[in-house]
């Protein structure tokens, strides 16, 4: 319960105030890595890493998250084609993913995995354009129902929480 | 003045590290746990059979791990651990754990047991994994073996036969090889009168009697050159004829051949039918391999088919070559997808078991019992590692029934034929008793020696199980029906304390032979034949008389059509070609008398 108040508080401050839709865009598209490709792998401490050290909206990054993870279950089958693709019906490759695989520490990437693999491209291929449509999206809200939700009862009721101080730790700057 | 947008929040350093050092402390309370379950879970998916793991402690500044216990259970019986070890130490290789492989420098093991008992029934592999698909292949494969039933009906049951001649393959046989004569005779005689033999003869004997008393004299220089040229358009007629006849009777020799084919086709359908027959009277057998095959076939298909099981298991996860290979992805809620792992040369494969030792001395269940062996390079690319794997195992188990075992196995993926072998002997075993089948009879072999020597070399199979004993004791189910054929073989076998039993199965593993030869067949084959031979012999007699009876008319037509055939193709070649000859011997005799003349005259030749 605790957790999804603080979503939801994180989620309303975000659109609002909280950062320029620059840095809550680049939130939501580090985010999106978290939920659409495999959680537990290397590349995703580090995209966590990055979301904490970067001048980004964690808050949109929790968001983009939440909002790609079921988008990342069904689109595994792509993913799995698309690795398989690379990893084993392009020869060409083959050299190059034999240095990787046995190139010290780099094989705890997992990137020999089909569906892991296919899923880190697909959210790079998929980073910008995430990006530029969550920018706009946000700077279309805030002109236009942003400023009655600002005045509702509900965003009031949800700021005042104290568990809100915990998030401001990270909000961007 | 507006402040520009930082890039870092430096202020969440201290957080992340805090994260980092709460990660630290979930690694040392539950790593060990998390690498346990990881590791019996990988093995059982690669075993296809329960693997259970306890007491797993990671030394990660050693590049050690320690193991309390392991329990590999049977795929083939889920109530039994084909082996069980304990106190396991594994030396790792830490440059090879940095690629993510596993390399074990030295495996010490200071326990070890086979065939232990399980608390609780093994779990199934996975159903749609390799395992289980195998398993599924094996067994399939086993049923190919048919073992015949060890019978003794009463041997009147002949006056029940009743054949349905559209069962007999010898009628089957016989419609084909009828037609096939039919159409090929047919053939024959269109194609002989295409040759046009009898048009060419008539047409050169008659320009011969044209030309018989003639002379150069006579014909002048134009009539003589006119005859000449007839006499040789008409030679070189007869030659065509003769080479079209040549080839015309190539193709009759090979139809000819195709007929002998069909008889003897019609003929090996008859014993066939003969046999079919018989086994409808399900007949005593007195062949003491198929005894010997009716008392152990079971058990000894039982032993092959598990060799088979892990040897093609060997195959499929210890692979030859250095092609990339392709394995299941990890268990998770998302996808597992496909793990691709890509060998490369002068590197470490991605498992490599360099060596792993025994040597244990111990006191247990009432004696003292001794154990070496060894294990030598067992990788999953042994390509890479470029020897074969080698184990090797001996030892003694004391106790009631003192044992020695002396074992051997060689997997060879390196290159070339794949070579898998086992060489086990167990001397000593107290080999379960067991029932003959189709007897009220049960024997206790005693304590034996017990043999495996199975070698799976390329596609050939060459094994052999054997089981010896000198003290077997026999014991008489007393709620069975009395039989006086059964009580005469119970006072054979009774009386018999050796036991000596060898099967064996050699050839291509898709389909092997298999023979099981057993000194209880032997005895048990002469006491059925001197018991019950006349009148299997008078029943098998009956089978006979009655399949002839059903087929002898479409035999006989065969033989009478082939013979028909086969001599019309014989006789008319022959005559045809004995006809052009003569003929054309008369043509040149009438050209030398024309060119006698014509040479000096200058005719054309």
């Amino acid at each position: 319960m605790l957790a999804i108040l603080k979503l939801l508080q994180s989620l309303i401050r975000t659109l609002h105030s909280d950062g320029s839709p620059g840095q809550i865009a680049a939130g939501v598209a580090l985010g999106a890595c978290l939920g659409l490709t495999p959680i537990i792998n290397a590349h995703n401490m580090l995209i966590f890493a990055l979301l904490i050290l970067l001048n980004v909206s964690l808050g949109a990054g929790l968001l983009g998250w939440a909002l790609f993870t079921p988008i990342g279950f069904l689109l595994d089958p792509l993913f799995d084609k698309l690795g398989r693709l690379l990893l084993l019906e392009t020869p060409a490759l083959t050299p190059f993913w034999t240095a990787w695989y046995n190139t010290p520490a780099i094989p705890y990437t997992n990137f020999n995995n089909t569906v892991v693999l296919g899923s880190v491209v697909g959210w790079m291929i998929l980073a910008l354009p995430i990006f530029f449509l969550s920018r706009r999206a946000l700077i279309r809200y805030r002109t236009t129902v942003g400023a009655r939700v600002v005045h509702s009862r509900f965003y009031q009721a949800v700021t005042a929480s104290r568990v809100y101080n915990v998030y401001r730790w990270f909000r961007p700057e | 003045m507006k402040r520009g947008i930082r890039i870092f929040r430096w202020k969440a350093i201290g957080p992340l590290l805090l994260l980092l050092f709460l990660a630290g402390v979930f690694w040392a309370i539950f790593g060990d746990r998390i690498i346990e379950s990881t590791s019996a879970e990988a093995s059982t998916d690669l075993l296809g059979t329960e693997v259970d793991i306890s007491g797993m402690v990671l030394h990660e500044t050693a590049a050690r791990v320690d193991v309390a216990r392991i329990q590999i259970a049977d795929p083939f019986d889920s109530l039994r651990n084909i082996i069980e070890t304990g106190d396991l130490v594994l030396d790792l290789d830490p440059a090879a754990l940095l690629e993510k492989k596993l390399v074990i420098d030295q495996l010490r093991v200071s326990h070890l047991a086979f065939g232990t008992k399980r608390i609780r029934p093994a779990r199934r592999a996975r159903a749609d994994g390799y395992a289980a698909t195998l398993l599924g292949q094996v067994q399939q494969w086993a049923t190919q073996f048919k073992v015949p039933l060890l019978s003794l009906t009463p041997v009147d049951t002949i006056r029940q036969l009743v054949l349905d001649p559209a069962q007999l393959s010898t009628i089957r046989e016989a419609q084909a090889v009828l037609a096939s004569a039919d159409s090929l005779r047919d053939a024959f005689v269109r194609d002989f009168a295409g040759l046009g033999v009898r048009s060419t003869v008539d047409s050169a004997r008659a320009l011969a009697d044209r030309l018989t008393g003639t002379s150069p004299a006579k014909l002048g220089l134009a009539g003589t050159r006119d005859a000449i040229q007839s006499i040789r358009r008409t030679i070189s007629d007869i030659d065509q004829t003769r080479t079209r006849i040549t080839q015309l009777e190539r193709s009759a020799e090979a139809g000819v051949r195709v007929l002998e084919g069909g008889v003897a086709a019609v003929d090996q359908a008859r014993q066939n039918d003969y046999a079919f027959a018989r086994g409808l009277l399900k007949l005593p057998s007195f062949s003491a391999p198929d005894i010997g095959a009716a008392l152990f076939g079971p058990v000894s298909i039982d032993r092959f088919q598990q060799a088979v099981y892990w040897a093609e298991l060997a195959r499929k996860h210890l692979p030859p070559g250095l092609l990339p290979q392709v394995r299941r992805g990890p268990e998770r809620l998302r996808m597992a997808g496909t793990n691709i792992e890509y060998p490369k040369s002068r590197d470490f494969p991605s498992f490599l078991l360099r060596q792993g030792e025994l040597d244990v001395s111990f006191n247990a269940f009432g004696g003292t019992h001794s154990l070496t062996a060894a294990v030598r390079g067992l990788t999953s690319q042994p390509a890479i590692y470029g020897h074969p794997a080698t184990v090797a195992a001996r030892g003694k188990i004391g106790g009631s029934h003192p044992m020695t075992l002396d074992a051997g196995a060689l997997i060879d993926h390196v290159g070339g034929d794949m070579v898998d072998s086992v060489k086990a002997t167990l001397t000593g075993v107290p080999l379960p008793a067991f029932s003959l089948p189709g007897l009220p009879f049960r024997v206790d072999p005693g304590a034996g020696v017990s043999g495996m020597d199975f070698t799976l070399r390329g596609d050939q199979v060459d094994a052999r199980w054997t089981l010896r004993s000198s003290s077997a004791a026999w014991r008489r189910d007393s709620s069975a029906v009395e039989s006086p054929v059964a009580n005469l073989i119970w006072r054979v076998v009774s009386g018999l304390h050796e036991l000596d039993v060898t099967a064996e199965m050699t050839g291509p593993l898709r389909a092997p032979r298999f023979t099981v030869h057993s000194n209880i067949g032997v005895a048990i084959a002469d006491q059925v034949r001197a018991i019950i031979g006349d009148e299997v012999r008078k029943a098998e007699a009956k089978v006979r008389a009655e399949v002839d009876r059903l087929v002898a008319d479409q035999v006989a037509r065969v033989r009478t059509q082939v013979n028909t055939a086969t001599s019309e193709l014989t006789t008319r070649i022959p005559a045809a070609r004995e006809e052009l000859d003569s003929v054309k011997t008369l043509l040149e005799a009438r050209l030398k008398s024309l060119t006698g003349i014509g040479g000096a005259l200058g005719l054309p030749r």
